[in-house]
């Protein structure tokens, strides 16, 4: 537990990292290091998409499953990991 | 129902009509005129299921002049009485009439004649709008009035009880016969076939065969012409029927591939609790649509997936409840190694382009300004120039800084992991020491770290089993992790309680191959430890535990040479029986042979088999020997370093070395071959790093790196597949550096060794 809580904090202090956000199987956002709005926005839009590109993966082959997401964007990158329907969300912008 | 008036009635008083119910008709004939006294009656007007009961029926009566009883009787059938009627509802009229009766019966009979020609003007009167009410009410069916209480019957009565049945005993019971009628026909529609055996079938054959023939000769016949005719069709009547309109759900699904899969592949439990979850399905999926989400959850209708959602957040409440599950659920732990990962990777993308031998792209969108073309510029221009290092990035984590590096070794399958070894005895009372396991795809924190309980002095993976890492320690003991457990169960074998463990440091683990004659299965491997004690030894996983046999114990050599020293060595001789070992390698390929270092200087060639004798002796160095290693390209080549500040190339069988490197005056601590390169290999002095490539000069360093101040660097390493050297310093930092411009190419690799060894003039005297 300590182990797992010190490793979101690093990840939240690499650099770069603009801000992490953990949402549980209902969507919604249980962690979060940005404001509520954006918090919201995130994980509403994040977990239709991820969504949707589990059901793509799966469609082609249903023994395989998604285990990572990364929307590579012209400001930053949003990397999305789901488990168990939960969703780790990490913004981060690489270039700065 | 009838109303009958005669003109002597009308003079003398209203006539009572005959009320609905029929009970009797009055009718009073011209010829009596007498008086007739009309009694009230009390009866019932209509109603259907009133009865026109015997006792409370007397209110009409008759009477003529003698007092004589001529009520007539009544001429349509009477209904039955009702025995319940006591309870019914009256209606008015019946209160009325009730009223009106007791009035009358309560009078005596002396004033009966008034009072009844008072009353029956009055009831008359009465009867006559309950005629008419009655009358009105007549064709209603559904009346309510019901029967009236009978009050206590004053007069006889004419017996008008039952219906059909008069006169007959109640008591009496009474036959019923039961007959069957006579079988009504309701369709007869007679046959068109008869049978052959019937009687009238000879009859129908011969009207058949007739008939065919008169049909064939009807087409000529004259008799008969072709007429057509024209049917009435009625004519179509539309109808129109009205219904209740039949509501229409839409309901869709989406069958994916996998969700089908899933429904095969999932157990059965799951379907029990799909019902529990049905409903926190609804409301979840309503919540959702509360938030105006255009949300996929209503769409696909995949419920499966869906349940499976409720069935890890039914029980939880709270946002922390929920988020300790999360949190400590294993393949969270997973995503959380790979998300830091993937963040770090994206932090160091170029510098691990660089180190793959990518070419670095510059990212389009980027803020940062633009020196970029200027460095472009200069870089071309110094194509040509000096090989340089280029510093790409260093492994620090909080946890390391400040340790001093001992070792570092790669993995021998994953490329990507490197051990490095912690340690610090400098300072007289060793510490504990620290072993990290680095990965190259997280440069900013180390995924295994397990501490040791002394300094770390020398690491290295296995090849068989690539998980386990041995260690040797300062104290003396050897330990072997396995670095894929967590740091708890990690280390799997140490020998602080084994009884022949070293006493002295260990300053070398190898694992070496041993040949297996007997079967064609991969070779055993062995680990040898070389220690301060003198001792080469083996080290075997047994059943009892983790013990070691001694290969061979280094004796101090008494060198003739040495011998005018005197005293001196005789003391010496007598202190230090044992010379400590400090490096060992095993010959590439023939594995039976190894190269030893000691502290005198020598190195011998031993074998595993004579633990008794060397084989051979290399003098040369007259300080420790640090390091010796093989060449990977040429058998029979290795390189040796000492604290003599010099570096040689021997060849196997020849006692002195083909080449010698010299640079600078400080100890060398190491040395390692490129593993890419035959002709390259890199030394570390206590301040400075130094990469020699032989095919560029071998007179001076290619290439050469100066610590920063205050730090010292122990460990070198390079890197499998790349140009890359790793430095580790007392800082606790192992900074990589990339070999830029190194022309060592591949080109150049096959007998250039040799070419150069053989080139050099002579080998090199004492």
């Amino acid at each position: 537990m300590a182990d797992v809580d010190e490793t979101l904090k690093r990840i939240e202090s690499h650099k770069g990292v603009i801000g992490t956000i953990l949402v549980n199987g209902d969507g919604i956002p249980v962690r979060t290091t940005l404001d509520n709005s954006t918090t919201s926005q995130y994980a509403r839009l994040l977990r239709s998409f991820t969504a949707l590109a589990s059901s793509a993966v799966r469609d082609v082959d249903p023994q395989n499953d998604l285990t990572f997401v990364r929307i590579r964007s012209k400001k930053h990158e949003i990397m999305v990991a789901p488990e168990n329907n939960n969703l780790l969300i990490v913004i981060q912008n690489p270039c700065e | 129902m009838e109303k009958e008036m005669t003109p002597t009635l009308l003079s003398n008083s209203f006539n009572g009509t005959t009320n609905s119910s029929g009970s009797g008709e009055f009718k009073v004939s011209r010829r009596s005129n007498q008086k007739i006294k009309f009694a009230a009656s009390l009866n019932h007007n209509n109603s259907d299921k009133s009865s026109n009961s015997v006792p409370h029926k007397k209110a009409i009566k008759v009477l003529d002049a003698q007092r004589r009883d001529v009520t007539p009787l009544a001429l349509g059938p009477t209904r039955l009485e009702e025995p319940q009627s006591k309870k019914k509802p009256l209606s008015l009229d019946d209160l009325f009439f009730n009223t009106g009766a007791n009035i009358f019966k309560s009078s005596s009979v002396a004033d009966v004649a008034s009072s009844r020609l008072f009353c029956s003007s009055f009831s008359s009167m009465s009867t006559m709008e309950s005629g008419l009410l009655s009358r009105s009410c007549k064709t209603e069916d559904s009346f309510p009035l019901q029967d009236v209480t009978p009050p206590p019957p004053a007069h006889s009565a004419v017996p008008l009880e039952r219906k059909c049945l008069p006169e007959e005993n109640p008591d009496q019971g009474f036959d019923v016969t039961l007959t069957e009628t006579d079988t009504f026909s309701l369709l007869d529609i007679s046959p068109t076939i008869i049978s052959e055996d019937a009687e009238g079938a000879e009859a129908v054959k011969q009207r058949n065969i007739h008939y065919a023939e008169f049909c064939k000769s009807r087409m000529a016949n004259d008799n008969y012409s072709e007429r057509s005719t024209q049917a009435f069709v009625g004519e179509p009547k539309t109808k129109h029927v009205q219904t209740n309109k039949n509501s229409s759900v839409n309901k869709s699904t989406t069958a994916t591939s996998w969700d089908m899969y899933d429904s095969l592949c999932k157990p059965v439990d799951a379907g029990e609790t799909q019902e529990a979850d049905q409903e926190d399905y609804f409301v979840s999926t309503k919540k959702e649509k509360d938030k105006a989400e255009g949300s996929l959850s209503g769409d696909t209708g995949s419920t499966l997936s869906f349940v499976v959602e409720m069935e890890t957040c039914v029980d939880s409440l709270t946002a922390e409840s929920d988020q300790d599950k999360i949190v400590l659920s294993e393949s969270f732990q997973n995503s959380l190694l790979v998300m830091e990962r993937v963040v770090v990777l994206n932090i160091f993308q170029p510098m691990l382009a660089a180190f793959r031998g990518l070419p670095v792209l510059k990212d389009p969108y980027s803020t940062e300004k633009k020196p970029a073309a200027m460095e472009q510029s200069t870089e071309d221009k110094d194509w040509f120039l000096t090989p340089t290092l280029e510093r790409l990035w260093a492994f620090a984590c909080p946890l390391s800084i400040g340790r001093n590096i001992t070792s570092m070794t790669w993995n021998k399958r994953n490329p990507d992991i490197l051990a490095v070894g912690y340690g610090d005895w400098s300072s007289g009372s060793p510490k504990p020491g620290l072993v990290c396991c680095w990965s190259l795809k997280n440069l900013m924190w180390s995924e295994r770290i397990f501490p040791c309980h002394s300094s770390v002095t020398c690491l290295d993976f296995s090849a068989n089993n690539p998980g386990q890492l041995a260690v040797g320690m300062y104290d003396g003991s050897v330990a072997i992790y396995n670095i894929q457990a967590k740091n708890q169960v990690a280390c799997i074998a140490n020998s602080r309680d084994t009884s022949k463990r070293h006493q002295q440091p260990v300053w070398q683990v190898i694992w070496t191959k041993q040949q297996l004659q007997l079967s064609g299965e991969e070779r055993d491997e062995v680990l040898v430890s070389v220690s301060g004690d003198g001792r080469i030894t083996k080290w075997l996983m047994l059943s009892d535990g983790f013990n070691c046999i001694d290969l061979m114990v280094v004796k101090r050599i008494q060198d003739r040479k040495e011998k005018p020293k005197g005293n001196q060595e005789k003391i010496e001789n007598v202190l230090l029986p044992v010379t400590p070992v400090l490096c060992v390698d095993f010959h590439p390929t023939d594995a039976g042979i190894y190269v030893i270092g000691t502290w005198d200087g020598r190195m011998h060639k031993c074998s595993f088999s004579n633990s008794a004798h060397f084989l051979d002796t290399y003098n040369k160095h007259f300080s420790p020997v640090t390091q010796v290693e093989w060449s990977r390209f040429y058998p029979d080549v290795f390189l040796s370093c000492s604290a003599d500040w010099t570096i040689q190339l021997w060849q196997l069988d020849t006692m002195t070395p083909k080449m010698s490197f010299t640079s600078v005056q400080s100890p060398v601590d190491s040395i390692k071959w490129s593993p890419n390169c035959s002709m390259v290999f890199a030394a570390v002095y206590r301040q400075r790093m130094e990469v020699w490539d032989l095919s560029s000069s071998i007179l001076l360093p290619t290439a050469v790196h100066h610590a920063e101040p205050g730090v010292t660097l122990g460990s070198v390493l390079l890197a499998k597949g790349s140009d890359c050297v790793l430095v580790g310093d007392s800082g606790g930092r192992v900074t990589v550096y990339k070999l830029k411009n190194f022309r060592a190419g591949k080109q150049k690799q096959v007998n250039n060794l040799d070419d150069i060894m053989q080139a050099v003039p002579g080998s090199l005297n004492d």
